[in-house]
């Protein structure tokens, strides 16, 4: 049973990681219609420069995730200004390619910066754990809970509550009205990247401390976050997020009761499995809903 | 019909258009010189590969051919067959770790090697168009992304196809008729495949499946209304596309004799897309001037060195801004695979229509 | 004759065609008209597949299945589409031949293997192709790409490549548009071509000159639904007609 619920709760963790990264994507596709595929290496970006912050300026963890969440917020910005904005207008996978050789772009400076070999990022509570039902958490999954589901709750409230939110819902629905209402596609485009990059540092702060720390770390989980957004509809948020959260689940029970060797491609046999059945996704956008 | 009475100049209704010599013409498979060029071609390679006498200059004329196939195939499963896939990359691995362990594990000579991985190839990769092919354009491509970087993960993790780790040392070289070719020969025969690859995939460009597949391509469903076999032709070439990378695949493990799963990843994928980038999607040329300067331009332009990827990323980008639909085409060709998703309307607005 | 009984469209919450019948024989030109947005390109798009739909589409007798382009095209039922559905790169003797009927020896195969017999089949298409092309006039453009013509003439082009295909029923969506007075008098001659060689029209137009001189019944849709159906000469009386095309006047207080 320890192990059943050990299992369940490293999967939820898992899970609001993937959900915080595929909100990042999915706020940037309804503001721009565009998938960044520099999502998961922003998340790397982020992950490191805390751990610069940490190591080199000699920050609390706590500030350490600030800087880094700004940081990253700073270089969604500009991403959308090298990457996005020249090519508005452009067919979709135009900006797709683009943003994969920002993707590029951003883990090789990442190298050039801190070096290939592995580093850590230590967690709030180090490695400390807690009973929960009889097994014992990782206290740094529970705050990975804790914290995407309060950020997760923000942003619904910004996309619900806010002018920015309506603004992107407005864009997501209908673009030509929306900018001939006088939308500002530029503002919101920025905003919604560099939102998105902060979502990247959000998770990558919370996750780090659970691995190691390499170029490559957070592009497997964009691609996790990807198979979450495809299997839940890629313009809902709830049903993303809750794709994510049981793709996180599912991983971890099938590694720990099938095989953990093949942990990392879970994910994508079910998602492939989902796409033979039903190639739009499980939820798939209405057709009424232009989105 | 007899009430129709054909009146050359106004018929048209417009404008006459420059009168073509008419006569007897031959059909569209008979056009081109293909067949003088790709002689032309043959002798210039042979020039090359009795030129090449370092290992230094055999290997880049291996890996540029290698690199060619590997271009070629993407070149028929999305330059002609519509499809933009990002599993390339993991299918080379898939023919390579194929031909290993035909090769080394089962003792079979280089050639079956060769045949099997093609073969293995093309069965995984129906079977992965099978599972996907239902997809839009975008699905379909996170599909094959997805795929791709499930490949690594197979092979760093079964050990008894792909060896511990996925690592495999000591693999025995490119032979014929068992004896093994080293050097300048192991470079000629890539290059012999090159030619056969290219050979092959020019035929096709003079065949119907051109035609069906540009219909295919641009106007899919007005192409299912002419009774073309949409799905059946996507498939034929996303399966002879993956053909190719497994021969490639083959002969990339032969020649370089060790193998790891990191050589599979999104690196090799990104490189493969940026031959067809470079090198135009318009014919099977493309890929073989796309490889060339993959290949060359990082040895030529040394300072780069480990910051490949950052250069190669910043031309992604400069490409997609300055050179829109110029250098490649490549952006107008997506464009038309791309249903308009945001509005969730078909791709062909005839179709669509005002209801 | 072509049947289509109780046609349903639904798009998410619309209704685009609402139990919708229609019939034509072989031979006449049915015209179907109505505002924008009644439903008749939805209408075509049912019929031959391209949309699912509920309802029953019979041709001669055998039930057509839904929503499958390629099984209408089995059944000699052809579409053409509101805007020339025309391929620049290529040829327009290539874009012809893409509704040929005989598909032997054009695969992998057949490039590869057994050339000769692919070659030999290609000459015969070839033919009937360029046939093709002399009825509509565009004999002479045969090998240049189809981006170098006029607008009428991809239209011509489009109707060659139906004419390729030996339809029996011919479904058409608005092909005057776009066409000037000179072309839509030639394309009048097309269709009764068409009409004259046996073949069932469906033929969806604005231009009342141009279905008047061409059509034989016709049928008005609004909204999805079919609202009347007669004679092509008695048709503009109808009081629903002159509603869609006129405008009532109405007095606001």
């Amino acid at each position: 049973m320890s192990r059943f619920v050990l299992l369940t709760i490293s999967g939820l963790a898992d899970g609001a990681i993937y959900a915080l990264i595929a909100l990042g994507f999915v706020l940037i596709y309804k503001a721009t219609g565009v998938i960044n595929f520099a999502q998961g290496d922003l998340v790397t970006l982020g992950a490191y420069v805390a751990l610069w912050a940490y190591q080199d300026l000699r920050l609390t963890l706590a500030t350490s995730a600030l800087v880094a969440v700004l940081a990253l917020a700073c270089t969604g910005a500009v991403l959308e200004r090298v990457a996005a904005a020249p090519l508005r207008g452009r067919s979709v996978h135009v900006v797709v390619i683009a943003t994969l050789g920002a993707a590029l772009v951003i883990r090789s400076l990442v190298i050039r910066w801190k070096g290939t070999s592995p580093q850590r990022l230590p967690g709030f509570f180090g490695f400390r754990t807690v009973e929960v039902l009889g097994a014992r958490i990782p206290m740094q999954n529970l705050l990975i809970l804790g914290a995407a589901a309060l950020a997760l709750s923000l942003v619904a409230l910004l996309l619900q509550g806010t002018s920015f939110g309506r603004q992107v819902r407005a864009l997501a629905t209908d673009r030509t009205t929306a900018q001939l209402m006088g939308i500002s596609v530029d503002r919101l485009s920025m905003a919604a990247f560099a939102l998105a990059a902060a979502l990247a540092a959000v998770g990558a702060v919370l996750v780090a401390p659970t691995q190691q720390l390499t170029p490559t770390f957070g592009f497997g989980p964009m691609l996790f976050a990807f198979a979450a957004a495809i299997i839940g509809g890629f313009g809902r948020i709830g049903g993303v997020a809750l794709a994510a959260v049981l793709l996180g689940v599912l991983q971890q029970w099938a590694t720990g009761y099938i095989d953990p060797s093949y942990r990392e491609i879970y994910p994508f046999v079910l998602m492939l499995g989902i796409l033979a059945v039903r190639p739009k996704g499980l939820l798939p956008e209405q057709v009424g809903q232009r989105v | 019909m007899s009430e129709l009475s054909v009146d050359p100049a106004g018929a048209a209704g417009g404008q006459p258009t420059a009168p073509a010599t008419v006569g007897p013409v031959r059909p569209p498979v008979y056009a081109g010189r293909q067949g003088l060029g790709l002689a032309a071609f043959a002798v210039a390679l042979a020039v090359i590969v009795v030129l090449a006498d370092s290992p230094y200059s055999q290997g880049l004329v291996g890996q540029w051919a290698t690199l060619a196939i590997a271009g070629l195939g993407f070149y028929l499963a999305f330059g002609v067959g519509g499809q933009f896939s990002f599993c390339q990359a993991a299918l080379v691995g898939l023919g390579a770790y194929s031909s290993a362990w035909l090769t080394q594990d089962h003792g079979l000579p280089f050639a079956l090697g060769l045949l099997g991985a093609v073969a293995i190839t093309a069965v995984v990769a129906a079977g992965l168009f099978a599972l996907v092919k239902r997809c839009d354009a975008f699905y379909f491509a996170i599909a094959t992304l997805a795929f791709g970087f499930l490949a690594v993960v197979v092979f760093r993790e079964w050990s008894s196809f792909a060896g511990p780790g996925g690592e495999r040392r000591s693999l025995p070289g490119i032979s014929l008729g068992g004896d093994e070719l080293s050097g300048r020969s192991s470079a000629a025969a890539v290059v012999v495949v090159l030619l056969l690859a290219l050979g092959l995939t020019l035929l096709v460009e003079r065949s119907p499946l051109n035609r069906e597949a540009a219909a295919v391509r641009h106007l899919p469903l007005a192409a299912s209304t002419f009774g073309i076999g949409v799905m059946r032709i996507r498939a034929t070439m996303f399966v002879a596309g993956a053909a190719y990378s497994g021969a490639a695949g083959s002969l990339l493990a032969h020649r370089n004799r060790v193998l790891s799963p990191e050589a599979f990843d999104i690196e090799l994928a990104i490189d493969i897309f940026l031959v067809l980038l470079f090198g135009g999607l318009g014919s099977a040329w493309g890929p073989v001037l796309g490889a060339a300067f993959v290949v060359w331009a990082p040895e030529q332009l040394r300072f780069i060195g480990r910051d490949r990827d950052l250069v190669f990323g910043g031309l992604l980008i400069a490409i997609m801004i300055f050179v829109p639909d110029g250098l490649v085409g490549l952006a107008g060709r997506v464009q038309g695979l791309v249903a308009d998703r945001r509005r969730g309307r078909p791709a062909e607005p005839a179709v669509a229509g005002e209801a | 004759m072509l049947v289509a009984t109780d046609v349903r469209v639904t798009f998410g919450g619309v209704v685009a065609v609402d139990d919708l019948s229609i019939e034509v024989e072989p031979g006449v030109v049915l015209a179907v008209v109505g505002p924008n947005g009644s439903g008749k390109t939805t209408l075509l798009n049912a019929i031959t597949g391209l949309v699912p739909c509920r309802g029953r589409v019979t041709v001669d007798g055998t039930v057509l299945a839904t929503g499958r382009p390629g099984r209408a095209r089995q059944a000699h039922c052809l579409r053409t589409f509101q805007t020339p559905q025309v391929i620049d790169e290529l040829s327009c003797i290539d874009n012809v031949l893409l509704a040929t009927e005989d598909r032997e020896a054009t695969g992998l195969l057949a490039s590869w293997v057994t050339r000769r017999q692919m070659l030999a089949r290609e000459h015969r298409r070839w033919a009937a192709a360029e046939a093709c092309l002399e009825q509509f006039g565009l004999r002479e453009q045969a090998v240049l790409p189809a981006s170098r013509l006029t607008y009428g003439q991809r239209r011509w082009l489009e109707l060659a490549r139906v004419a390729l295909a030996r339809p029996r029923y011919l479904l058409t969506d608005e092909p005057s548009a776009g066409l000037n007075e000179a072309e839509t008098v030639r394309l009048a001659e097309h269709i009764a071509a068409f009409r004259a060689a046996g073949v069932g029209v469906v033929l969806v137009d604005h231009k009342v000159d141009f279905l008047r001189r061409v059509a034989d019944r016709a049928v008005v849709l609004a909204l999805g639904r079919k609202v009347a159906e007669d004679r092509i000469e008695a048709i503009w009386d109808l009081p629903a007609v002159q509603d869609a095309y006129l405008g009532t006047r109405r007095v606001i207080r």
